[in-house]
């Protein structure tokens, strides 16, 4: 059982608070969704029920935070190390090994688990995570969706009694979303799961408890988030008239021989066109962005891009696109947001601000922000290169429903000036209000739906 | 679950490894060392080197030492600038500096060609892990080195992504210096993240571990007859060389 505050924490080298005015309990055996604007300190929050904080990053906690009578860290922190676990906002920043059985096996190795009991904890998990095929994968090797389903099995398999979870379902395709869910039902009663998750009308009706984490950075229990009508209007961009298309022709590509990874794949868009790109983890799919951004060329067949009916060479393609990676600290080169934004027009200086980055100071370094507004801040980077194909892999990735909305008329905008726009994505609610023409890469191949 | 077979363990091809890197540094007879290489790439092939790789090797030793070759023949130094000449497209070349660096390249190539291959052919997780459960290596030494090797990986992917979006962002020249900031960047978030990793998920003393990482029948075998291959032509390069 948790009791926290009342507290409050400053974070260093920030004018930034998280605190809480009265006592909240968590008791064992709840479902608790921790939900709140991007960039308010709901990773931090949870940090600080493992006892990361204050025992391994720095900044000023004051008041209590306890689990089971007991202070979070110094002792408690050794003492409660098996019994809450926590799974990491980027999973791949947790793994250790290259070989994905060993990478399973980790946590239960830690906390002594023999050989026999680790055999049947991994029969247990297998199916429901389907590890099966990561068995003989390289962990360098998986996709974001894969690892993430790897990491939390190997924290599973310990039996802990708190599960601190920081967007368990980001990377996850809907189908494998839907059984994490259904298996967190399960849960309800034997552990306590606190879990901060952005697809908040499908885990809302599961959840027995809601902490709200608001933009001051006050936490406090809420009956439901206030389900605010969330309209914006980008700004409007400058009208380009190039008319330019992408097609896809016959395109096999694999990393190894033994592992055919993409067949005769065969897609074609033009200027306005908004193309998702849907499919289970680990299918290609990022494969796929690099093949039609030109940084991979295919085995076979061709990539082929032509700008106002002049086809163009495969190596000037990359003059023309602009790449969402989905690690935004890829973008960043300079030492400040406002370096970063340099290209931004000073008539959308303002509103971008405004709307973006409320309350963050343009002279501080992007690598601080959190991971919402990293991600926010790629995008904007991407936008204002003024390409005219963009991709974007999972661009709505730790963004509460405000900033999503402001990404959808972002990309709407980018429609109407006759840009082609190609993005990978989970979400459904998002993909829905774009109106895009749907692909689902299955079974090898392209199928347009 | 079965953690992949070796043809020798890889603990044993390092050592190997290491020894051969020995021999050939000191070794003067040149066929000897091509015996000894020949043998330790038979090892090599037989744990995973791929042919293609293999090739792309040779190409890049081969570079690596030529290049050395034309510096040290186009500037020999003055204790060699003596004796017998080449004349060729109106250059002079001394015998005694050609074959003096061609020795050094061979012996260049031989060592570089050895050291780039047995990284494809040592598992250093295991070595590590090895080192950790049989020969008393500290988990709180083991896990940082597994940590930084698994990175190696990481890092060149994320160098690889960095380099591109400088290139879609067209980054004007001055800027692209400072391309190595975000990956410095990325190896100090790594490393803090990877330590912190290590210990939300609980890295202790009493751990346990599912694989043994120990050291089979035949890896000894195959190990002992290394050996005496090894020794053997140790003596042969003493005798030929007297």
């Amino acid at each position: 059982m948790y009791e926290i505050g009342p507290f409050q924490y400053s974070f260093n080298r920030s004018n930034k608070k998280l605190f809480c005015k009265e006592k909240i309990i968590l008791r064992d055996g709840e479902l608790v969704v921790i939900t709140g604007p991007s960039g308010s300190g709901k990773s931090t929050l949870l940090q600080l029920l493992k006892g990361i904080i204050p025992e391994y990053k720095s900044g000023e906690l004051i008041g209590p935070i306890t689990f089971n009578g007991e202070a979070l860290h110094g002792e408690g922190f050794k003492k409660n190390l098996k019994d809450i676990l926590f799974l990491f906002q980027n999973p791949f920043t947790q793994l250790l090994y290259q070989n994905a059985s060993e990478e399973f096996l980790f946590s239960m190795e830690n906390f002594g688990f023999s050989r026999e009991e680790m055999d049947k904890k991994r029969e247990e998990l297998e199916d429901y995570f389907q590890l099966n095929s990561l068995w003989n994968k390289k962990t360098t090797n998986l996709s974001n969706g894969e690892c993430q389903r790897l990491v939390l099995a190997s924290l599973l398999a310990v039996n802990p009694s708190v599960l601190l979870l920081d967007e368990p379902t980001a990377f996850l395709d809907t189908q494998s979303r839907k059984e994490f869910y259904e298996w967190l039902v399960l849960m309800k009663g034997k552990r306590l799961v606190v879990l901060i998750d952005h697809h908040i009308d499908e885990i809302l009706p599961k959840a027995d408890r809601i902490l709200l984490v608001d933009q001051t950075g006050e936490l406090k229990e809420s009956e439901l988030p206030p389900d605010e009508e969330v309209k914006f209007d980008w700004p409007h961009l400058h009208q380009k008239n190039q008319r330019i298309s992408l097609r896809l022709n016959h395109v096999f590509y694999h990393y190894t021989e033994q592992q055919n990874l993409l067949r005769d794949l065969n897609l074609s868009a033009s200027s306005g066109d908004i193309v998702v790109i849907k499919g289970k983890n680990g299918k290609g799919k990022s494969t796929l962005f690099k093949l039609m951004a030109g940084l991979l060329k295919p085995l076979e067949g061709e990539v082929e891009m032509s700008v106002d009916g002049h086809l163009i060479s495969f190596k000037k393609m990359r003059n023309h696109i602009g790449f969402v990676f989905q690690n935004p600290e890829t973008h960043f080169f300079y030492d400040t947001i406002a370096q970063e934004l340099k290209h931004v027009p000073e008539s959308d200086q303002a509103i971008i601000r405004e709307s973006f980055f409320k309350d963050i100071e343009p002279g501080r370094s992007p690598f601080l922000l959190s991971e919402g507004e990293k991600r926010r801040l790629s995008l904007l980077m991407t936008i204002y290169q003024n390409r005219e194909v963009l991709f974007f892999d999972e661009p709505t990735f730790g963004q509460d429903k405000k900033s999503i909305a402001m990404i959808c008329s972002m990309i709407l905008e980018q429609k109407r000036t006759g840009k082609v726009q190609f993005i990978i994505s989970h979400d459904d609610q998002f993909i829905e209000s774009l109106n895009p023409v749907i692909y689902l890469l299955e079974d090898q191949t392209l199928k347009r739906q | 679950m079965e953690r992949q077979r070796e043809y020798i363990h890889s603990w044993y091809t390092f050592i190997i490894t290491a020894a051969s890197l020995m021999f050939l540094l000191l070794n003067k007879n040149l066929v000897t060392s091509a015996v000894l290489i020949l043998g330790v790439l038979f090892l090599f092939l037989k744990n995973g080197l791929g042919p293609k790789k293999l090739i792309k090797i040779l190409s890049y030793a081969f570079f690596f030492s030529f290049t050395l070759f034309l510096l040290a023949v186009f500037n020999p130094s003055k204790t060699l600038q003596s004796g017998e000449v080449y004349e060729l497209l109106n250059m002079t070349f001394y015998k005694s500096s050609v074959d003096k660096a061609f020795m050094t390249m061979v012996k260049l190539f031989m060592v570089s060609f050895l050291s780039i291959c047995s990284s494809s052919a040592i598992d250093y997780t295991k070595v590590i892990l090895h080192l950790i459960v049989h020969k008393g290596l500290k988990l709180i030494w083991g896990y940082p080195f597994l940590l930084a090797i698994n990175s190696i990986t990481l890092l060149r992917d994320e160098y690889e992504r960095i380099r591109l979006n400088a290139h879609l962002r067209q980054l004007p020249f001055k800027d692209k210096i400072f391309l190595f900031f975000p990956l410095l960047v990325f190896a100090i978030r790594h490393s803090q993240r990877g330590a912190l990793s290590l210990v939300t998920r609980g890295l202790n003393d009493q751990k346990t571990f599912y694989f043994s990482y120990d050291l089979t029948w035949s890896d000894k075998k195959r190990f002992t007859l290394f050996w005496v291959f090894y020794f053997g032509l140790v003596v042969a390069s003493q005798i030929t060389l007297r």
